[in-house]
Parts: C-alpha cells; structure tokens; sequence
C-alpha cells in the first residue's frame, strides 16, 4: 500500500511540472543533433535503415509469407516501429539521472520526471514513424479505419510501461552502471522474444501462454490491431487486465526503489 | 500592527549530515535493500547540531577553511541535499550558485542556457525573453553567448551563471565562492548588486575567503570548522579570530607558535598528546638557552598582559609578550583616541628585545584599518631601512599627519620576520588601539591628499 503511496506522489510531482517535463524533452531532443551537420535527418535515417535492412532480410533472404492475409513489411513494419521505440527511450531513460547528474547536483527540481524525459525525447521520433506507417500501409492499399485511434491509447500504455520500468532502472544505474551493458543484452533478447519479425501463429498453441507473459507482446499487438484495424483492446480483456496489473506493479516497485534511493542521488552521480 | 519584526527566510534547526562512506557505490545498493541490514559503510560526520535564522535581507558570510561544511550546508538549505538529522525552513525563491556553477549544459550555447536556467527555475519562456536582455547586459561576455558553454573560461562561465542567477527575482540568494574566478570589474560590479539585492530585502548567504569582503558586506559571519559553528556575529570580530585561527593552523609551524591567553592554551594542550610534547619541548628550549629576559617575561602575571591588549580583535604570534605597550599620542605627547586629520599623530610602540636573531631582518610595522579591515595605510621599519640595534628595551615612534576622513578607525601593530620573501611575525596585535578622526573640513574619499592646486 504504500509504494503505491509513492507511485501516487510521483504522478502528481509529474504532473505539477508537466510544463518543465515537455520543454525539458524537446530541449533534449533537440541537443541530440545539435553539432551535427544533418541534424534530425540522423534520427530518422538511422531507424529507417534498420527496418529496410531487416525487411529486406525477412521478405527475400527468409521469404517470410504474409502474415493473415496482410503483407509481410506492413506486418513487420507495425512491429519494429514501437520495438524501435522502446529500445531507444528505454536505453537512454535508464541513464537518465547519470546522464542529468549536472542537474541533480546543482540544482533542486523534481528529479523524477528526468526518466519520463528522456521517454518523450525519443517519442517525438516515434510519432512521426508511426505516421510513416500509415503511409507504408496505405500503399498497400491498408487505410486508417476507426481502430486506429486507439493507437493513442497503446502509445500511451507504451510510455507508462516504460516509465515505471525505467524508475527502477534509472535508479539503480546510479549506482551500478554495469546495469546499462544488461540492458542493452535484454533488449536484443527483447527484440526476438517478441514476435516483431516471426509470426506466433509458427509455433504450437501450447507455447502461446509463456509469450503473452511479456507486457511488451501486448503493446506490439496492440499497434497491429489498430493500424490493419483488427480488433479492439477490449476484446482481449484477459490481456488488457494483466497487462496493468504488471504496469502497476512495476509502478509500485519503481515507486519503492527511487524514493529508497533518491536521497543518495546527490553525492553519487 | 506598527511591530516590525523581520521575517526569517531560513530557519536551520540542529541540522546534521553524516555521509555514510562507502568502498565502491554498489555497496550503497546493497546496503539498501539488505535484508539483513549490515552496514558496509564508516560515518563521516559533515555538518554536526547547527542551528541558525537568517532574516530578509540579510548578508550572512560563511567562512572555514576547506572541508569544513561550508558547501554541504548550503546544497542543504539549497534542498539538493537532505540532512541526516534536523530540520530546515526555507521560504522563497532560492537561485543558488553551487560550486562555481548552475545547472548549465557544457553542449548548450550561452543563451540556450539561460533558457535552460530559466525553464527550471519556473519561468515560461515569454517571461525570460523579458530577462535575457538583462542577463546577456550583465554577464558582458560579448559574442561568446552564442557559443557552446564548454568552450567558455571559468571567468566567463561564472559571470554567466552569476548573471542567470541574479536575474531571475530571487528571495534567497546562494553564492558558493564563485566570485573568487572573476576579474575585479566583476567582482565590484556583483557586489554593487549585492547592495541593491540588500536594499530590495534579498537575503543573501556567501561563502568565500576574503576577509575583506566579508566585512564590507556581510551583516553577519558564520566561521564553521570541521562541520561545527565556531563562532557567529560581527564580521570585523569574527574574520579576525579566523584569520588568527588560519595562521594557527598552519601544522608545520604549529608547534613554534605560542597562544596568547592561558584559557587557549590549555585547550590547545588537550588537544594530542604528541602536541603537547612537542610544545613542551619548545619551551624546555627556551628555558635552556639560558634566556633570562624571556624568563622574566614568562614570571610577569599573565594578567597585566591580557588585560594590557584586551580590547583587541586578534592577539597572536610566535612570541606573544614582546611588545608592552602601544599609544596613540597628539602632538603635545598626550594620549588620544580622536584625532583632526592635519594634526600630527605619534604611534608609539614599546617592545622588549627579540634575542639572538638578526636585527637585520627585525622590523616594526603598524597599519591603520577601517572598520571593513581594509589596509589604509602601512609603514614597516624594514622597508624604511631602519634598524634596531641592540638594547634590552626599545621604542618606536611613527609621527605622521593622517590626513584620513571622519571615521573609526583601528591600529595593528606587529612585530616582523623579514627573513623570507612573506614576513612572518614574532606578535600580531590587530585592533591594539582604536580611534577616531573628526574634521571641520569635509574630506570625500578615504583620505586626503596635500595637492597643489593652480587656476588659470
């Protein structure tokens, strides 16, 4: 009860600076190509080249067929952009506090916005691949129907996933820095237990229970069912239930370890 | 209600902080979450039980030596610290400059930054544009605000950051020695705005070194050491015991050096055994040379001598009991404390013989202060080549015009080793005689000068 007391305080510290946090993020998003001669074009070419290499190694070298009747690279595509995501803000919201650690010793704010900052710092990318998408798709004849709104709602669901599990991880890496080498592993591991390149339908129904334990398999999903327009998440019921319940408990976890932590911030980082 | 109390912005009450030293920061990380709870840390006490109020617009000075707590007490008030133990009230806005900095980002340009500073400090950015203006105006580093920070000198660094700091309508001004790396323009041109921060009922915490700002501009000065509140009050009174303490402390002269009063000296000798040795030893030296003039002076009563420099800031040197006595005459030979500025005034310094050592490099000085500490004038006999010849007692008399506005004003006198390059001095005696100069004529500045004037 009383880590979700702190998961409470934390939401509402977040939301009494919601003004610093978004002008924090795009300060943050904008240093990330300052110097460079490019600029933003760096944050959209990088993503863009993954996924045309890996497309093109799943369509032509693994001839992976279409996935229900809707193209491979559209499947694909839907997958790989939240995964992209989440690899991005999940790596660098980790490091956030080591990364702000001019901030925390200088100066006093609300330190625990820092992990949401640098989530919504890649998001901005994520927005405009998500638009880049729908446009893929429509070449494909795939056009926005009404479920796509509810990609409003995976986003989000995205963002609040990500920011209670890198709560816990932002304050540990403080501490133990070695943490981010791990999390680079996991997400790798991430990317293949997820089924962004192959197809669940492969493998037998057994196995099917142990994949959906992965809160991740219910965001990837979810993106699917809004841009090809599927179904809505209320008719995964079971799925949504448990997907928040894990967002909770990693909030109430998150909420536990930082407020633990916090106070040695300061003369560590 | 015609009560005019003062509002007090800070409150510190019995604050300590012991930071618990770990080997490596994993250890923190496991300590935390140990269900057995061992401890794999030793204590290191910061700050111990310090209470104090500061009121609005008040100047307080913090000095100590480094280490002493200074910056572990301000990133506590600041909030970016929480103490161990204790309580601390803030009200208002507080702009602190921590360790020469703010929260700049090395990557930003100087006016991203101040952007930057002003976002977190709670400002919309409609609201700094109104301020940038005045922060780029002040901190007068020219074409280099469109530059990264990390190219910037730590000069132009501070005056940045001291700039973004003053700008942002603070209640509670935090300054960590950061003037220390400006140039004398800055230097002057900050403490103007200290002045008008003062007026404006800004309350303002400084640490720094210099004894001299301290006591022009400081209502009040701390002197910590070791994490603990030494002294507090009037910063003339106050920086003079920490300049007596800081030459003290000088361990590799530490033992030569004799304390004034008895009470001090015994809490010197508590302090270590090996301390205690080595000073008895000195003494032991001293007797066994034979010296009958030093005897006697250790016979006379301890008394006569303290009461003798009683009313004096600081009292201190290697050997405390030379001079005897020390008078202000006019210039009929009588004793004053007030003075006109054209009348010829005569320091009179008596002082018993400094045995075996080279008269050559033994030189009386005196100096007259203003109330801020600053040096006004200083004449030292070396540097007149004069030297005192051998005799058991000698007199040295300073007859000059002062020539100095109406003021107070105090006297030091010393007793100098001109061996080195840096005198050091056998006796000390800061504030040996206090006067004061009135005058018909009306004398702006510091003191006057015999000009000749022409008019065509």
């Amino acid at each position: 009860m009383r880590a979700f007391g702190q998961v409470w305080k934390v939401v509402r510290d977040i939301w009494s600076d919601r003004l610093l946090l978004l002008s924090l993020s795009l300060k943050d998003f904008e240093r990330k190509f300052s110097g460079t001669y490019f600029g933003i074009f760096w944050a959209l070419a990088q993503p863009l080249l993954t996924i045309i290499v890996y497309w093109i190694a799943f369509q032509y070298g693994f001839k992976s067929p279409d996935v229900g009747g809707i193209p491979f690279v559209v499947w694909f595509i839907c997958g790989i952009v939240p995964w992209l995501f989440v690899t991005e803000a999940f790596s660098s919201a980790s490091n956030s506090f080591v990364e702000y650690s001019y901030l925390i010793k200088k100066v006093k704010f609300n330190i625990n916005i820092l992990p949401l900052v640098k989530i919504l710092s890649a998001f901005y990318i994520h927005v405009f691949f998500c638009v880049i998408i729908t446009v893929i798709a429509a070449c494909f004849k795939i056009y926005p129907s009404l479920y796509f709104i509810q990609i409003v709602y995976y986003m989000t669901a995205n963002v609040i996933l990500l920011f209670a599990l890198s709560l816990i991880t932002s304050s540990i890496v403080v501490f133990f820095r070695d943490l981010n080498q791990i999390i680079s592993v996991i997400l790798l591991i991430g990317m293949w237990g997820t089924p962004i390149a192959w197809s669940l339908e492969g493998f037998p129904e057994t196995v099917h229970f142990y994949f959906k334990l992965n809160p991740f398999f219910y965001i990837i999903e979810g993106y699917r069912d809004s841009i090809i327009g599927r179904k809505w998440f209320w008719q995964t019921p079971e799925l949504t239930i448990y997907f928040w319940c894990v967002v909770l408990l990693l909030l109430a976890v998150g909420g536990l370890v930082y407020t633990k932590l916090k106070p040695h911030f300061a003369d560590t980082v | 209600m015609t009560e005019t109390v003062k509002e007090d912005k800070i409150i510190v009450d019995h604050v300590s902080k012991v930071f618990n030293m770990y080997n490596s920061p994993v250890d923190k990380l496991k300590e935390a979450f140990s269900p057995t709870g061992k401890v794999r840390h030793t204590e290191f006490h910061a700050l111990t039980d310090l209470s104090f109020r500061v009121k609005k617009g008040e100047i307080l000075g913090i000095m100590g030596r480094n280490g002493a707590g200074k910056s572990t007490l301000l990133k506590i008030i600041t909030g970016i610290l929480e103490p161990t133990a204790g309580k601390v009230d803030v009200s208002g806005r507080i702009s602190s400059l921590l360790e020469l900095g703010t929260g700049f980002n090395m990557e930003y340009t100087g006016i991203a930054n101040i952007y930057f500073y002003g976002t977190l400090m709670g400002f919309t950015k409609q609201q700094m544009d109104k301020k940038l203006d005045d922060i780029i105006r002040f901190a007068e580093i020219g074409d280099y605000i469109d530059q990264v920070v990390k190219t910037y000198s730590s000069g132009m660094f501070a005056r940045l950051a001291f700039s973004c700091a003053i700008n942002v309508e603070p209640e509670i001004l935090i300054v960590d020695e950061i003037l220390s790396v400006g140039d004398m323009r800055f230097q002057a041109k900050c403490f103007n705005k200290f002045k008008e921060f003062k007026k404006q009922g800004v309350t303002i915490l400084y640490v720094g070194h210099d004894v001299g700002m301290m006591r022009t501009f400081c209502d009040r000065c701390m002197w910590l050491n070791d994490g603990k509140l030494v002294a507090e009050g009037d910063p003339t009174y106050i920086t003079a015991q920490f300049t007596e303490f800081m030459y003290l402390d000088d361990t590799s002269d530490f033992t030569l050096y004799k304390k004034f009063s008895e009470d001090k000296q015994e809490t010197q000798l508590e302090s270590t055994p090996e301390q205690r040795e080595e000073k008895e030893e000195v003494q032991k030296g001293e007797t066994e040379d034979g010296d009958i003039e030093k005897q006697e002076i250790k016979a006379k009563p301890k008394v006569s001598e303290n009461s003798r420099f009683q009313n004096c800031l600081a009292h201190w040197g290697t050997n405390v009991g030379l001079v005897t006595s020390v008078r202000m005459l006019g210039e009929d030979g009588q004793e004053k404390n007030y003075f006109d500025p054209y009348e010829k005034m005569k320091i009179e310094i008596c002082f018993k013989d400094m045995k075996d050592f080279d008269h050559k490099n033994f030189s009386v000085a005196f100096s007259i202060k203003n109330k801020e500490g600053t040096d006004l004038c200083v004449k030292t006999t070396y540097d007149e080549n004069i030297f005192i010849g051998k005799a058991e007692e000698h007199k040295v008399v300073f007859e000059f015009q002062p020539m100095l506005a109406k003021g107070e004003y105090y006297l030091v006198v010393a007793l100098e080793n001109r061996e080195n390059m840096n005198p050091t001095y056998f006796e000390y005696i800061e504030g040996a005689c206090y006067f004061k100069v009135f005058s018909d004529k009306k004398i702006f500045g510091v003191y006057d000068v015999n000009a000749n004037i022409f008019v065509d």
